[in-house]
């Protein structure tokens, strides 16, 4: 090795001397090109064209003037191209100034997109899907998140909104889950830079801070490609097993002076529609018996009795304030009484029906973007400086950004450029919305007054701190005041410093071979706060807390790139190349314990007890890579390319330096311009036809550490007499088979493309199939073994699917056109295998089926399963046509005199989380300077899980719980046998009495009416209805509810976005000196044209990005639509 | 010249890659270690962690378990019904989660030390640590896996079989038999925990001490099988030279300062109150444990003028004239009462004033921590009142007595109760809560030991010594079911404990989850139909029907012998 080492030591001085050297003489005579570049349509300026010297990677783009500039050889040709607009090429012939006038150009023939490594490609040379859409576009959504921005764009990206506010995840998805993780979100890669889409899933805590993808800033955005297949996929290794979402940042340009561009856009997020609440009935328990600890107040002979208030000592009826409960809604209907308020105080008892949004704001922001670019014939660069001031829904939830980027290409000397680029964001969030249950499901009544109980004074109590109800001389007993106090007392801070930094040196070695070298990196700080105030009396207790943690991330690449013809017919080019990646992830988390010494002041040593501490490193991996390209062209009509590489993981290895830590995959693809092979015989209307196939392998590792498990400390204990005792076990709790394996992924895909009616409709084509086998993962052991999973290698989950974008101009007469895209995308996912004989994988923790729905993939049907342990038994007769059977079988509480559906104990499969099919419907109207842009998106099928409806059902907070509740909503009246008093909340629960269950008689004697159904045992006379409260209250309740109901249909129709922008005109802008000047109005999320979730619940309530989460576990955002206006300078 | 030095360019690039990726995996081990592991465990460490879990998931028990369901059960205290939750049970995964493994791990790691005879003694306390929980576990579930459990990391085994009750307490048996033989021995060389045993810092001897009182434990678990068996693990005991817990400063306690399980909790859903059984005979006998255990209405002289002036009778179970008036307690079962019952939650009312009038569980008693509270919850596993009671109840039986335990079962009942009053003391002071002795407390023990209520008469000495035993386990919810369930006691109509009526179907087992699918379920499948239960049925009816095997041949509740 050490010989080897001088040896390459000495090739790379000889290779220092060729590039500074001897190759200046290789290379024929540039001539600097200049000229301005406009559209055919309105002679407009045309801004980020690209312009490339053919043959070579040597290009440029033009500025926003529309000017460019490039050093190009002199009896070369330039091609001019953009999408949407018809490629054109020039020959240089020695001209320094090439105006060109582009005409607009639907079928893209000869689009140039960026594909895997950054590598820009003619589109029909590829054999595998790319998207690529405008960074423009993204920007234009005022959106955030760059995940938000592609919804409804690209057939084949499934996109679900979630709860997490404004810096919250979104979750993306690409041809479904390909693996048994939970996270299947693809990467993005930025210049090369690749950053993780992490998940967040609730572990961290209740709010969601987002992930580092908030970081990025859209207006620096070139273009974005999106690589749906493997193939495309294949040269990023492991991580791009799902997918990469490629960007290209923008450039400078060479032009005379600056170029100055400004945009600033302000927008707001209006809440507009919480879920049903009912507005008739407010705060009361559910009655006497079987429940928690019901006010005292209540009469003695109103155990059964709702709909009443309890008095107090001066006989005065007050609001059930349910102390030390949750708050249920069988108190008296709203009729204007006057009452006792929480506080004391004489109130109107009255429904306050928009309590839910008034608990929520407006949001506003402000994006400011400043970008400066220049450049001569040496050197380009763009600066921009990007500022966000947003505030969400939620109050108090901020967030401020900071952007700087910085990117340079200087030409060393003739043949070797290099491309800098320094990029510092800056990101602070604070106080995302808890998204855990939700006070106005579980606690508010309908005659909370919002308003009134947020103010400081209604929710601090008498001493300061919380209000404490069992104090006797604490005047405001308002339940859940808490609430409040941890909204506006308290502070959850999340700060982010983003550095990233790359240099790429390309050198042209010969007009065949170039070469790159590039490093970067790109490291994330993070500093994050929580700040408590006490709620004990004079604000003591509370809690701060400090952590930090460092990102790091290290990428080291070489490329050599071949370009060559082998013969006329057939063009060749590839490359080799190698690579180095290195991550890690270190933190240290410090905070209070037992409460602050001195109240409200947030620091460390303001500890009651001694500080806990924590940290470490979280996680570290290293690859090296190799990865080789070939790529062969036949007369412009048949395309192949093919590539390999090879991965070797510190993940897949042992302490002891061994493990199956290396994988290869390799790739082919095939293009056919099969109408540039049929050009003569083929009919006139089919302009354009292309067909592809592509063939790939994948391979990918594990979590890093999960190889190596050990022993590690747990904290202390105390006791004993002798002051702490560490304590130490299992690092974790689960081991591992020998010898594990890397995963092995195979996709296969085909595609078409066609063009017809001289391009004005175009259709393209993709279908799917992909395998992932071999995959390391913890199946469930039983406890008693002392470990609850194993890690293995198993299992075969496939994903076949199609995807289908179709694009028109069906109206273009003189200067209006109407460009329309339908996507559609439809993915199968299908679980072959698991492991052995197992039919089901769990996707989060088992123990939670036991009183919850929870996802599983499972054999012979697809990844996410909902599954659950309490769904409701059914009766099942021996006679197959007994009426009763599939009837729930009935529980019953003799205390409560209820009866409701009783739990199997046993697993059952309630929903799938996969959607049928997703769409989105693109329209853009033109009018010479006037355009308007009209989105919709769909999903349909895919289950939800919404915790709010079985908790919402359990407190009789929504509409659904009015039905039976009195007589008007067809409640039974009956009087009871016990008691002789009336009621009118009677139900007839539907389903079958167990065997052998018998019913106490109001005379004291016990009846069995096992096998009958409720409404027969009621019929006989032998059971009276069941109290409409008493049945809600088990339904829903944590010890008896059935898991059966609170999983629904997700699909919805949403007017996603409707935008209208307009260019002022260029003699309008050179009277107020500036080169451009257009004004873009955007309204996002507008409304919900169809969606099947009851209570009109909004769909975009998911509370993780977690790919086998489709739930909402309390927090329901209200549906709120988002308004914006861009103005958009160049100067 | 210039294809040579592209060549060699291209060359050294690959040469370049190539070198980097082949040489750079050496260190790839220990980029994928966690530098926070170690690979090679302390004992001490580990064992701290086991003594540790043996207490720290009791938060969840105390509140969906004891305060909920087995003292309610067991009629200690009432409280409002609720079904068995799927919060029910967190002893059995505390078992097989955080303490079970760490002493396999123990005996392993010793296993493999050059000089492992040097560590016989640390060894040997981990079976007593492993039987003390086990019991719990199996008390409350039957058949369950210990023979071939936590055999998954060393020896692959994922589907270990459930071991009968009968396996387990034999299996038991044989283990503490080793251990006290190990522990017994000379401690010449012998390496020790020092203060990671945070129970007894390896105080040998009062590990053998604790290891012959849960054979002691075992032993009645067999008397409904096996009284032979019984006979023969007492003789054990009563003959070894150590003995079992009997004094209090041997107990096996869990000591933490900052501990505290309960909190607020204390009252989660509902108010625990006392029953009408253990109330009266609490007053009857003035016992010091009454207001340790229950906390007084508010009947006060005051609030009984108050009353008066607003002509607001007292509810006819109430006598205005008891001089004990501020305790009160109702049915166990609320429907049997319903005129007493309604009284846990309606207040009597005078003028703005609410007289609460039934008396509740003492708050700070159970969780010092509630509402800010400093006190400390201390937890007494193994109690000697407890094992004087035992020895009792085997001599008033006619076991007999050995060569190390000897005289009467009124000399073991009275040690019992002296040692049940100061510790309950003890426990009351440690929380900052109401004691129940004075500075004068053997004269106050003497009084109480001297009452004829409370005296062995001859006519029912095994009754009395049965609610010595019940009144003490107080703090001992598992043990005070596992009593009720053994013994039929307190007896149903009896004229000198008699057990409240009680209606409502009593679980006298849980329900062992169904391991995940695919991997243990034939095992538990098997084991739950030779015990003749109806898997994943988990009503209360059939959870009182379908017994454990200890409790197979026991008397129903309240039907004691």
């Amino acid at each position: 090795m050490k010989k080897m080492y001088l040896l390459h030591s000495a090739y790379l001085l000889r290779l220092l001397c060729l590039i500074l050297g001897s190759c200046l003489t290789l290379h024929a005579q540039n001539v600097r090109v200049t000229g301005t570049v406009t559209s055919a349509s309105d002679n407009s300026a045309l801004v980020g064209i690209s312009v490339l010297v053919k043959g070579t990677n040597n290009g440029t783009t033009s500025n926003a003037t529309g000017e460019y500039a490039i050093n190009a050889p002199s009896g070369g040709t330039l091609v001019f191209s953009f999408v949407g607009f018809e490629k054109q090429e020039v020959q240089v012939n020695n001209q320094s100034v090439i105006n060109v006038v582009l005409k607009e150009d639907n079928q893209q023939l000869n689009e140039v997109v960026v594909t895997a490594l950054g590598v820009k490609r003619e589109k029909k040379q590829l054999g595998y899907t790319v998207s690529e859409i405008a960074g423009a576009k993204m920007a234009a959504t005022n959106e955030l998140s760059p995940i938000s921005a592609l919804q409804g764009r690209i057939p084949g990206v499934q996109i679900d909104q979630g709860a997490g506010g404004l810096m919250g995840n979104t979750k993306i998805l690409i041809r479904g889950n390909s693996t048994l993780g939970v996270n299947n979100q693809p990467i993005f890669v930025v210049d090369g830079v690749i950053l993780d889409n992490d998940v967040y899933d609730g572990s961290s805590g209740p709010r969601d801070f987002g992930n580092s993808l908030k970081n990025l800033n859209m207006e620096d955005f070139e273009s974005v490609s999106v690589l749906k297949g493997s193939a495309a996929a294949a040269l990023y290794g492991t991580r791009a097993i799902n997918g990469v979402i490629l960007i290209t940042t923008k450039k400078g340009a060479q032009r005379k002076g600056l170029g100055v561009s400004v945009s600033q856009t302000f927008n707001m997020q209006k809440p507009y529609r919480g879920p049903d609440f009912q507005n008739e009935y407010g705060g009361g328990t559910v009655g006497a018996f079987f429940t928690d600890t019901r006010d005292p107040n209540y009469k003695p002979d109103e155990s059964w009795t709702t709909k009443v208030f309890p008095t107090n000592a001066q006989g005065q009826p007050y609001i059930d304030r349910q102390m030390n409960r949750e708050l249920e809604n069988w108190g008296p209907r709203f009729n204007n009484q006057q009452v006792v308020d929480y506080d004391g105080k004489m109130t109107t008892y009255q429904a306050y029906p928009n309590n839910y949004l008034d608990a929520f704001q407006t949001g506003k922001g402000s994006l400011t973007n400043v970008a400066i670019d220049g450049g001569n014939e040496r050197s380009t660069f763009r600066f921009s400086y990007n500022r966000v001031d947003s505030r969400g829904i939620n109050f108090k939830n901020n967030l401020g950004k900071n952007a700087f980027n910085l990117r340079a290409t200087q030409n060393l000397n003739k043949f070797l450029v290099a491309d800098v680029t320094a990029d510092y964001t800056t990101t602070e969030g604070t106080n995302p919305p808890s998204l855990s249950l939700n006070n106005y499901i579980w606690t508010f009544p309908r005659n909370y007054d919002t308003r009134y109980w947020m103010q400081r004074q209604n929710y601090i109590g008498y001493k300061g701190g919380l209000r404490n109800v069992s104090d006797v001389n604490e005047p405001n007993l308002v339940p859940g005041a808490d609430y409040w106090f941890n909204i506006f007392e308290n502070n959850y801070s999340q700060r982010e410093q983003m550095v990233r930094g790359r240099l790429a040196l390309t050198a042209t070695v010969t007009d065949w071979l170039k070469l790159q070298i590039e490093g970067n990196f790109n490291n994330l700080y993070t500093k994050s706060e929580i700040k408590e105030l006490g709620q004990g009396v004079n604000f003591t207790g509370g809690r701060y807390a400090l952590g930090h943690s460092t990102k790091q991330t290290n990428f080291m690449k070489w490329l050599a790139i071949f370009n060559k013809p082998i013969t006329k017919d057939l063009d060749f080019n590839g490359y080799v190349g190698g690579e180095s990646q290195q991550y890690s992830l270190s933190f240290n988390n410090a905070e209070t314990v037992g409460g602050l010494s001195y109240p409200g002041n947030f620091f460390l040593a303001n500890s009651v007890q001694s500080q806990k501490s924590e940290g470490g490193i979280k996680t570290r991996r290293s690859y090296k890579s190799l990865y080789a390209s070939a790529d062969f062209a036949w007369r412009d009509q048949l395309f192949l390319q093919t590539t390999w590489r090879g991965d070797w993981s510190s993940a897949l290895t042992y302490s002891n330096g061994s493990g199956n830590n290396f994988y290869n995959y390799p790739s082919a693809s095939l293009s056919w311009i099969f109408t540039q092979s049929f050009h003569s015989t083929l009919p006139n209307w089919l302009s354009y036809g292309k067909l592809r196939a592509n063939l790939a392998a994948l391979g990918g590792d594990i979590e890093p550490f999960l190889l190596n498990p050990g022993f590690k400390f747990g904290g202390y204990t105390n006791a004993g007499g002798f002051g702490d005792q560490a304590l130490s076990t299992f690092s974790a709790q689960s081991t591992l088979q020998t010898n594990i394996k890397p995963l092995r992924k195979i996709a296969k895909e085909i595609g078409l493309e066609v063009k017809v009616l001289n391009n004005r409709v175009g259709l393209d084509l993709s279908v799917y199939r992909d395998n992932s086998r071999n995959q390391p993962i913890p199946i469930s052991a039983a406890i008693e073994t002392g470990v609850n999973s194993i890690l293995i290698n198993a299992g075969n989950i496939q994903n076949t699917g199609i995807e289908i974008a179709l694009d028109a101009t069906p109206i273009k007469i003189d200067a209006f056109s109407w460009n329309s895209t339908v996507t559609f995308s439809r993915n199968r996912n299908k679980i072959i295998e698991l492991y052995g004989d197992r039919e089901y994988y769990a996707l989060a923790d088992e123990s939670g089926g036991g009183n919850d729905l929870i996802p599983y993939a499972k054999v012979g049907g697809a990844y996410g399963v909902i599954r659950t342990k309490i769904a409701a038994a059914r009766f099942q007769g021996t006679d197959a046509s007994d009426p009763r059977n599939g009837l729930p079988i009935l529980s019953w509480r003799g205390d409560a005199r209820a009866a409701f559906p009783a739990r199997s104990n046993e697993w059952k499969d309630v929903g799938d989380i996969n959607a049928k099919f997703r769409g989105g419907w693109d329209n853009t109207f033109s009018y010479k300077r006037l355009s308007l842009n009209v989105l919709f998106d769909a999903k349909i099928g895919g289950d939800m899980i919404i915790t709010s409806l079985r908790y919402g059902t359990h407190t009789g907070v929504f509409k659904n719980s009015l039905q039976g509740r009195d007589a008007d909503h067809g409640g039974i009246v009956f009087q009871s046998k016990f008691d002789g008093k009336t009621y009118d909340d009677g139900i007839l629960p539907e389903g079958v009495f167990a065997a052998g269950q018998t019913i106490t008689q109001p005379d004291g004697s016990n009846v069995n009416v096992g096998g009958m159904t409720f409404k027969e045992a009621y019929d006989k006379g032998l059971v009276e209805p069941t109290h409409l409260p008493q049945y809600n209250y088990r339904y829903g309740s944590f010890s008896t509810a059935v898991g059966d109901y609170w999983i629904s249909e997700n699909s919805w129709i949403s007017l996603r976005q409707v935008s209208l922008s307009y260019q002022i005109p260029q003699s309008v802008c050179q009277k107020i000196k500036l080169n451009a000047l257009s004004i873009n109005l955007v309204g996002r999320d507008l409304l919900y044209l169809y969606n099947t979730l009851p209570l009109n619940f909004n769909p975009a309530s998911n509370f993780s990005n977690s790919t086998a989460v489709q739930k909402e576990v309390g927090f329901i955002p209200p549906m709120t639509r988002a308004l914006g206006v861009t103005l958009r300078a160049a100067l | 010249m210039k294809n040579i030095l592209t060549k060699c360019a291209a060359g050294t690039v690959l040469a370049t890659g190539l070198l980097w990726t082949s040489s750079c995996e050496k260190d790839f081990g220990d980029i994928n270690t966690d530098p926070s592991i170690v690979i090679t465990p302390d004992p001490k460490f580990l064992f701290t962690h086991s003594l540790n879990s043996l207490e720290s998931y009791q938060g969840t028990e105390w509140v969906w378990e004891n305060l909920e369901q087995l003292l309610r059960f067991s009629q200690h205290l009432t409280t409002d019904p609720y079904e068995l939750s799927t919060n029910i049970n967190s002893r059995y995964s505390a078992y097989y989660s955080n303490i079970l493994p760490n002493l396999v791990e123990i005996r392993k790691q010793i296993d493999q030390k050059p000089n492992k005879e040097r560590f016989q003694k640390m060894r040997a306390a981990t079976y007593v640590v492993g039987v003390l929980h086990g019991l719990r576990v199996t008390d409350m579930n039957g058949s369950i896996p210990y023979t071939q459990a936590i055999k998954a990391r060393d020896e692959q085994n994922y589907t270990p079989e459930y071991d009968t009750q009968k396996t387990l307490y034999d299996t038991w048996l044989a283990e503490l038999n080793d251990a006290i033989t190990a522990l017994s021995a000379g401690s010449e060389d012998q390496e020790a925990f020092g203060n990671a045993d945070i129970i007894y810092h390896s105080d040998w001897v009062k590990w053998v001490k604790a290891a012959n009182t849960l054979k002691l434990r075992i032993a009645l678990r067999y008397e409904g099988q096996d009284k032979a068996k019984t006979q023969q693990i007492y003789k054990e005991v009563a003959d070894n030279a150590i003995g079992p817990i009997v004094e209090d400063a041997d107990q096996f306690a869990y000591l933490d300062p900052d501990w505290g399980p309960v909190g607020g909790d204390v009252d989660y859903r509902s108010t625990r109150f006392a029953t009408k059984s253990i109330i009266t005979f609490l007053k009857q006998t003035k016992d010091p444990r009454l207001p340790i255990y229950f906390s007084p209405n508010d009947l006060s002289k005051n609030a009984l003028d108050s009353l008066k002036k607003y002509n607001q009778p007292l509810p006819a179970f109430i006598d205005p004239a008891d001089p004990q008036i501020r305790f009160q307690g109702g049915p166990a079962d609320w429907t049997t009462n319903p005129t007493v019952a309604q009284y846990y939650k309606n207040p009597l009312n005078a003028g703005s004033n609410k007289y609460v009038v039934m008396s509740t569980i003492n708050k700070v008693f159970f969780a010092p921590t509630r509402n800010g509270g400093k006190g400390t919850f201390q937890d007494y596993m193994i109690t000697s009142a407890e094992g004087c009671f035992y020895i009792a109840e085997l001599i008033q039986k006619g076991y007999g007595t050995g060569s190390k335990i000897t005289g009467t079962a009124e000399d073991w009942y009275k040690k019992g109760i002296a040692s049940s009053i100061r510790t309950m003391n003890s426990i009351a002071q440690g929380a900052l809560s109401t004691t129940g002795l004075s500075t004068n407390a053997d004269a106050e023990i003497a009084a109480y030991l001297a009452l004829p209520q409370v005296k062995l008469n001859g006519t029912n000495n095994l009754e009395r010594i049965y609610i010595q035993e019940y009144l003490n386990f107080m703090r001992l919810p598992t043990e005070a079911f596992t009593f009720v369930r053994r013994t039929g006691y307190p007896k149903n109509s009896s004229a000198y404990y008699p057990r409240d009526a009680f209606n409502e179907a009593i679980p006298r087992r849980y329900w062992v989850d169904e391991p995940p699918l695919g991997t243990n379920n034939a095992n538990w499948l098997k084991a739950q139909t030779e015990q003749g239960f109806t898997p994943n049925d988990r009503t209360a009816a059939t959870l009182n029907s379908q017994r454990l095997w200890f409790d197979k041949n026991n008397p129903a509740f309240g039907q004691g012998i």
